[in-house]
C-alpha cells in the first residue's frame, strides 16, 4: 500500500477507534454527569473528587491494568480482545468517562438555578425543567465530549499497550507517530503528527460552529 | 397566606405574614428592598415553601405534594428577566408547548402577547441579545401569553426606561380589567402601588405593617415616608382650583414657582412629584402635559442601576433617569434643562 494509502487508513481507524470510544463514554457518562449535576446526595462531593482525579489518569498505569485484564489469563481473556481495535475502545473510553462526566456534571451545576424556576414557573413538571437545564447546558456538554475525544486520539498508552500497534489492524495515529520517531524518520512524524493536531483542530473548531444552530434546534 | 414564616438559616424573611388575595384584584407588596416582598411572592408562586404557617388556594390547603397547583394557576415574571437561550418567539411559546397547544395556537398567541408588549418586531431575536427593557417586556408578555389565573410580578418597572415603564404598567392594567387576572405585584415605589393597584400591602422587616385600599394605605405610607425623609420632590404650598370639571388645582410655592396638579384639596397643601413620571429634555417638548419647568442641573447621582438628577427648577426637584437615556440626551452638570411631566403625577395631600 502507498504512503497516502497507509496514512488515509491509520487516520480513518484513529476516527474509529476514538469516535467510537467518545461515543461509549458519552452514552455512560452523561446520564451520570446528569444526575450529579442535577440532584443532590450524600457523598456526592467525594464522588465528584474521584470523577475529578481520574480526568488526569496516566494512560500507561490504565494500558497495563487493562492489559492484565484482557491477556489470556486474566478475567476477561476469554473474549479475546487484546490487540484488537475493540480493545484499543473500551481504554479509551474508561480513560474519557471521568472527562465526560465531571465537566457534565460542571457544566449543569453552573446553569443559573434560574433557568429551572422559569421552566417551573411555566408549567414544566421536574422532567420537563431538567430538560430545560440541559438544553442550557449543551455548550458545555458538547465541549465535555469534544474534550473527552480529544484525549482519547491524541493518548498513546492505552493504544500501546492494548493495541500493540499492529500493522493494518490497531496502528493508529499516536502509534505510528512514536514508531517512525524510534525509527529515525523523523519527518514523516513530524508529517503525520501535523494530521493529528489538524484533524483535532477541525473537528472542534466544526463542533464549536455547529453548537449555535444545534442549540438553537433543541429549543423547537 | 395565614401566619406564614420562612427562614433562610439564620434570617427569620416572613415573620408571620396573612394575606388574602381577592379574585381578580390588582394587590401591590410594597416596601423598601429586603423587606420580604419577593419572598412573599416566591410562596404564592409554589417556588418556596413556608417554613411555617398556612398556604390556601382556592379553599385547597397547599402542601408539598400538591403545591404544584400554584405553578399550573400563576406565573412570575422575575426581577431580573430571565430567558432560555433561544429567540424570543420560542421563549414565549415554551409555557404554551408544555401546555399542549396546537402549532397554529402557539403562533397566533405569541404575536398577540409580543404585540401587546410592543415586541413582535423582535420574535426571531436571540432573547438574550435585547436590551434590559426590552427583555422585561419579552418576559412579561410570555407570562402574560399563559393567561393564567394569577399573574406575580416582582419588581417589573424597576431600572425601566420610560417607554418601557409606560408600556409594563398599561398592558397589567388591561389584562386585569379586561382578563380578570389577579395582578400581585411588588414595588418599592408608593407611587405606582398606588397608580396600579386595588389594595396595597406594606410589607416592612417581613411583616404585614398596613394593608387596605390603595388610596387609604398610599396616605398613610406616604406620610410614614415624608416623616423618614425618604421621599424626595415634597414641596408645601397655596392650592386653588383653576378648572373645576377637570379637578385642575393650581399650587403655588413658597417662592413663587406654579404647578397643576389634580386635586380638590385647597388653601395649605403639601405635594410630591413622582422622579419617575418627569420627562427631562434639553428642548421644550410639545405635550398635553401642563407643567413644564426650566431648570439647571446640579448634580447627577448614581443610585443602583439608575441616574438621579439634582434639577434647580426654582425648587430643588429629583428625577430619575437611566443611564441609556442620559447618554442618548447627551445631559451634563450645569446643563439648562426642561421638566415636563403631567397634573396626574402630582400628588396632593
Amino acid at each position: 500500500m502507498s504512503l497516502i494509502g497507509d496514512l488515509v487508513e491509520i487516520t480513518l481507524r484513529s476516527l474509529f477507534v476514538s469516535g467510537m470510544a467518545a461515543a461509549l463514554a458519552t452514552a455512560i457518562g452523561l446520564p451520570i454527569g446528569m444526575f450529579m449535576g442535577l440532584k443532590k446526595f450524600r457523598a456526592q462531593h467525594v464522588l465528584k473528587g474521584i470523577f475529578n482525579g481520574l480526568m488526569a489518569m496516566p494512560t500507561v498505569a490504565l494500558g497495563l491494568v487493562l492489559y492484565l485484564v484482557f491477556s489470556r489469563s486474566g478475567p476477561l481473556g476469554i473474549f479475546e480482545l487484546l490487540y484488537t481495535p475493540w480493545a484499543m475502545v473500551i481504554g479509551q473510553s474508561i480513560l474519557i468517562l471521568p472527562i465526560v462526566i465531571s465537566l457534565t456534571t460542571e457544566t449543569i451545576e453552573h446553569v443559573d438555578p434560574k433557568i429551572r424556576e422559569l421552566a417551573l414557573t411555566l408549567g414544566a413538571d421536574e422532567k420537563a425543567a431538567g430538560a430545560a437545564v440541559l438544553r442550557e447546558s449543551f455548550g458545555g456538554i458538547l465541549l465535555a465530549v469534544s474534550a473527552g475525544f480529544s484525549r482519547a486520539i491524541s493518548e498513546l498508552g492505552v493504544a500501546l499497550m492494548l493495541g500493540g500497534n499492529i500493522i493494518g489492524i490497531t496502528r493508529v495515529l499516536t502509534t505510528a507517530i512514536a514508531l517512525e520517531t524510534t525509527r529515525g524518520e523523523i519527518a514523516l512524524g513530524l508529517g503525520l503528527a501535523t494530521v493529528l493536531l489538524s484533524l483535532m483542530l477541525i473537528i472542534n473548531m466544526t463542533l464549536r460552529v455547529a453548537e449555535k444552530r444545534v442549540r438553537w434546534w433543541l429549543w423547537e | 397566606m395565614k401566619d406564614v414564616h420562612v427562614h433562610f438559616d439564620e434570617i427569620h424573611a416572613l415573620r408571620g405574614i396573612t394575606l388574602d388575595v381577592r379574585e381578580g384584584e390588582f394587590l401591590s407588596l410594597m416596601g423598601p428592598n429586603g423587606s420580604g416582598k419577593t419572598t412573599t411572592l416566591r410562596v404564592f408562586a409554589g417556588l418556596l415553601a413556608p417554613t411555617e404557617g398556612e398556604l390556601l388556594f382556592k379553599d385547597t390547603t397547599i402542601t408539598d405534594e400538591n403545591r404544584s397547583v400554584l405553578r399550573e394557576n400563576s406565573t412570575v415574571v422575575f426581577q431580573t428577566p430571565i430567558h432560555f437561550g433561544t429567540s424570543v418567539f420560542k421563549n414565549v411559546a415554551y409555557g404554551l408547548r408544555i401546555r399542549g397547544i396546537s402549532e397554529r395556537e402557539i403562533e397566533r398567541v405569541v404575536k398577540e402577547s409580543l404585540a401587546l408588549v410592543r415586541m413582535e418586531h423582535a420574535a426571531e431575536r436571540p432573547a438574550r441579545d435585547l436590551s434590559g427593557g426590552e427583555q422585561r417586556r419579552v418576559a412579561l408578555a410570555r407570562a402574560i401569553a399563559l393567561d393564567t389565573d394569577i399573574l406575580l410580578l416582582d419588581e417589573p418597572t424597576a431600572d425601566l426606561d420610560k417607554e418601557s415603564k409606560v408600556i409594563v404598567e398599561k398592558v397589567l392594567r388591561n389584562i386585569n380589567k379586561d382578563r380578570g387576572t389577579t395582578v400581585i405585584l411588588s414595588t418599592h415605589d408608593v407611587f405606582r402601588a398606588k397608580r396600579l393597584a386595588d389594595r396595597i400591602a406594606s410589607i416592612d422587616a417581613g411583616e404585614i405593617r398596613s394593608i387596605g385600599p390603595a388610596d387609604s394605605v398610599f396616605r398613610l405610607e406616604l406620610e410614614t415616608l415624608v416623616d423618614e425623609t425618604e421621599l424626595r420632590n415634597v414641596f408645601k404650598g397655596h392650592g386653588v382650583i383653576v378648572d373645576e370639571d377637570g379637578g385642575i388645582l393650581q399650587v403655588t410655592l413658597e417662592n413663587g414657582v406654579v404647578i397643576e396638579a389634580v386635586g380638590e384639596n385647597t388653601g395649605e397643601v403639601t405635594i410630591t412629584i413622582s422622579p419617575d413620571d418627569i420627562l427631562v429634555s434639553k428642548e421644550r417638548v410639545q405635550s398635553s402635559a401642563r407643567n413644564c419647568l426650566n431648570g439647571r442641573v446640579v448634580s447627577i447621582e448614581q443610585d443602583k442601576n439608575t441616574r438621579v438628577l439634582h434639577v434647580d427648577a426654582g425648587v430643588p426637584i429629583n428625577v430619575n433617569i437611566t443611564q441609556a437615556s442620559l447618554d442618548r440626551l447627551g445631559i451634563r452638570e450645569n446643563d439648562q434643562v426642561f421638566l415636563t411631566f403631567k397634573a396626574s403625577s402630582v400628588l396632593v395631600y
